[in-house]
């Protein structure tokens, strides 16, 4: 970090500028869609469509109506509850999942082992869209459809190829001679696992429970397809209720996405702290 | 009791064979180095007698029992890495305490027993560190008190001094020898460094590409080395070996000087071809006298001693010099070689010729 900070000292005047301006348009990008989140949000219906749109907040026309009108005639608390079961529940199997197979990963020498692990990669890289209409028949047969155990099941199959080989590169990390010394010392394979080598990817965790809750919580298409809507759905497609025939209430929707953005920010405060140091593991 | 038996122990990965039978024995209380070049099978025999890598063919037994199928735990061995393999998130306490907490020592006999061992080896006030807050030798004497205290039959050291700087490592490596003395328990040190086997061993077992070289104590490994390999593996400098002939009456040429013959003190058949060896302190150097003609390349100082490197025709020669010897580098001298500090080798299969 330190050699970071010294290389951009080093810099010409022009080219500090360059950067500079390459990180204004960058924090640009990534923040307007907030930006434009919450100023939608906080607007009358009648000025949410006004043509051309007004970019700048006017403070005198802020009005927490969509929010009120959001909480008091939606099943909001409803869609929030799904979400959240449906997220913690996909999140707590992920990392379960992705870490023993990240381990066994990690740690198997045989060319069987090493193939299942680029197994698992190449099913990440089909679309979700693919994914929906087997899921779809298979839910169906099985009787899952319209209970929450269909999306949290689908974001699973999700996160795991991804979360699994992240995991295996903090595995990989972890010199073997410390299991072994476990073993030595009298413990069980497991108990080695558990005590000695997991406390060591906490990094790696925190990066698979951001990422894993991230992705289930903003699912739609598996959300969409397998749940009836209504009550029954989640917040993400919960919000595009307000989006009919008769009214475009993006202020609604803008809302409901505000608070839907609350809990994610939370947990990623809450872990922001390991994540960082998750995703540049190495760097140092 | 722990005397340990390696009867005709092989071990392959896959289609490669890493140790094509070992026969090794050991007495209780012995401390065994086995010295050899990386890859020559030394910390996978040492993983073989922890438990840690399986055994492909032959057997282990430690104090009378097979161990082939006994879980590392069970076998009553501890094990120092070359790493250390510390436990990173526990304290020092936590770390030596480990084993023990497993074995499910009550807290109060658990806590004396890790005070006990920390004292031992000057760890009293680093309790309650991490690995990450100690140096080098602090960490090696934690991850000894980690084997220590759970009072193994024997004990192996993988390479333990290898990750340390030069001056810590002969102060541990006499540490380590008087741990040794105080606990009377059978260790297996393992390391490619021949003056850490030398200076640690009772017994030396050298290893080169998964055979064993030579047993023996090391002053018997350094007078009599069994091949080419083991001479030119110890001392430091390294025997001295040219290729040489033998001629009658008792006398042998080397290729280097075919025109000086010099006598061989050994038995061996004229016309054979032999490699002759000679440790550079037995070499006589002066300026003129009887021997090989030669010239001084180089002089290496040592403080206490000097090494002057020869060369009698296109051979080269390491030489101790004695201290009177007024000679420079470019200097022509003389190089006496004793028959009775001459060693001969098969020039083929480079064993020891037995005069």
């Amino acid at each position: 970090m330190a050699a970071a900070a010294e290389t951009v000292e080093k810099l010409r005047p022009h080219e500090r500028a360059l950067l500079g301006a390459g990180l204004v348009a960058g924090l640009g990008i990534a923040v307007l869609p907030i930006y434009w989140m919450l100023l939608t949000s906080l607007r009358e219906s009648a000025s949410v469509m006004q043509w051309p749109p007004r970019l700048l907040p006017d403070i005198s026309g802020f009005s927490l109506w969509a929010y009120a009108e959001v909480i008091t005639k939606s099943p909001l608390a409803s869609w929030f509850t799904n979400s959240i079961l449906i997220a913690t529940i996909a999140t707590v199997a992920t990392i379960f999942i992705s870490a023993t197979a990240g381990y066994a990963l990690s740690r198997t020498r045989t060319r069987a082992g090493l193939t299942m692990g680029y197994a698992i990669l190449v099913s990440k890289m089909l679309p979700a869209t693919l994914l929906v209409l087997p899921f779809y028949i298979m839910f169906f047969r099985v009787g899952l459809l319209n209970t929450i155990y269909a999306p949290i099941l689908g974001n699973i199959s999700f996160t795991v190829p991804f979360a699994t080989w992240m995991m295996k590169s903090f595995f990989d990390g972890i010199p073997r001679e410390l299991e072994e010394a476990a073993v030595m010392d009298g413990a069980s394979p497991f108990r080695a696992f558990w005590e000695i080598i997991l406390p060591l990817t906490l990094p790696g965790l925190a990066a698979v429970t951001l990422y894993s809750f991230i992705l289930s919580w903003n699912d739609y298409v598996f959300a969409k397809t397998f749940l009836a809507g209504g009550e029954m759905t989640t917040l993400a497609v919960g919000a595009t209720h307000f989006l009919t025939e008769s009214e475009m209430a993006w202020n609604k929707v803008m809302a409901t996405a505000a608070m839907a953005s609350l809990p994610i920010m939370v947990i990623f405060f809450l872990l922001e702290r390991y994540f960082v140091a998750g995703t540049t593991q190495g760097v140092h | 009791m722990a005397e340990l038996l390696i009867s005709d122990v092989r071990k392959s990965f896959d289609d490669k064979q890493i140790l094509h039978g070992v026969n090794i024995s050991i007495g209780h209380g012995q401390f065994v180095v086995i010295v050899g070049p990386s890859g020559c099978g030394k910390s996978t025999l040492l993983r073989m007698i922890a438990g840690l890598e399986t055994i492909t063919s032959g057997e282990i037994s430690i104090g009378g029992r097979v161990v082939n199928d006994v879980n590392p735990a069970a076998r009553g061995c501890a094990m120092v890495f070359q790493n250390y393999a510390l436990y990173p998130h526990k304290t020092v306490a936590e770390n030596i305490g480990y084993p023990l907490k497993i074995a499910r020592m009550p807290r109060e006999e658990r806590d004396r027993k890790v005070r006990e061992v920390a004292a031992a080896l000057d760890l009293s006030d680093y309790l309650g560190r991490r690995p990450s807050q100690l140096s080098g030798g602090q960490r090696q004497r934690v991850a000894m008190g980690r084997a220590i205290v759970r009072e193994p039959s024997v004990f192996l050291f993988d390479e333990p001094l290898s990750n340390l700087d030069a001056k810590l490592r002969v102060q541990m490596r006499i540490e380590l020898k008087k741990l040794h003395k105080k606990l009377n328990a059978t260790s297996i040190l393992v390391t490619h460094d021949q003056v850490e086997a030398m200076t640690m061993a009772d017994k030396l077992i050298v290893m080169n590409k998964g055979h064993v070289e030579q047993v023996g104590s090391p002053a018997e490994v350094y007078r009599r080395p069994a091949s080419i390999f083991v001479a030119a593996f110890t001392g430091a400098p390294a025997m001295n070996l040219a290729a040489g002939t033998v001629g009658d009456k008792g006398t042998v040429a080397l290729d280097a000087a075919p025109t000086m013959p010099f006598a061989s003190g050994a038995a061996l058949g004229a016309g054979q071809r032999v490699t002759v060896g000679v440790r550079p302190e037995e070499i006589v150097l002066s300026a003129s006298g009887k021997g090989l003609p030669g010239r001084i390349e180089l002089i290496e100082e040592l403080g206490g001693s000097r090494i002057a490197y020869c060369s009698v025709g296109s051979q080269e020669f390491a030489t101790v010099m004695p201290p009177a010897l007024d000679l420079s580098e470019g200097d022509e001298a003389v190089l006496d070689l004793p028959a009775r500090a001459l060693h001969f080798f098969d020039i083929e299969s480079g064993r020891r010729y037995d005069a």
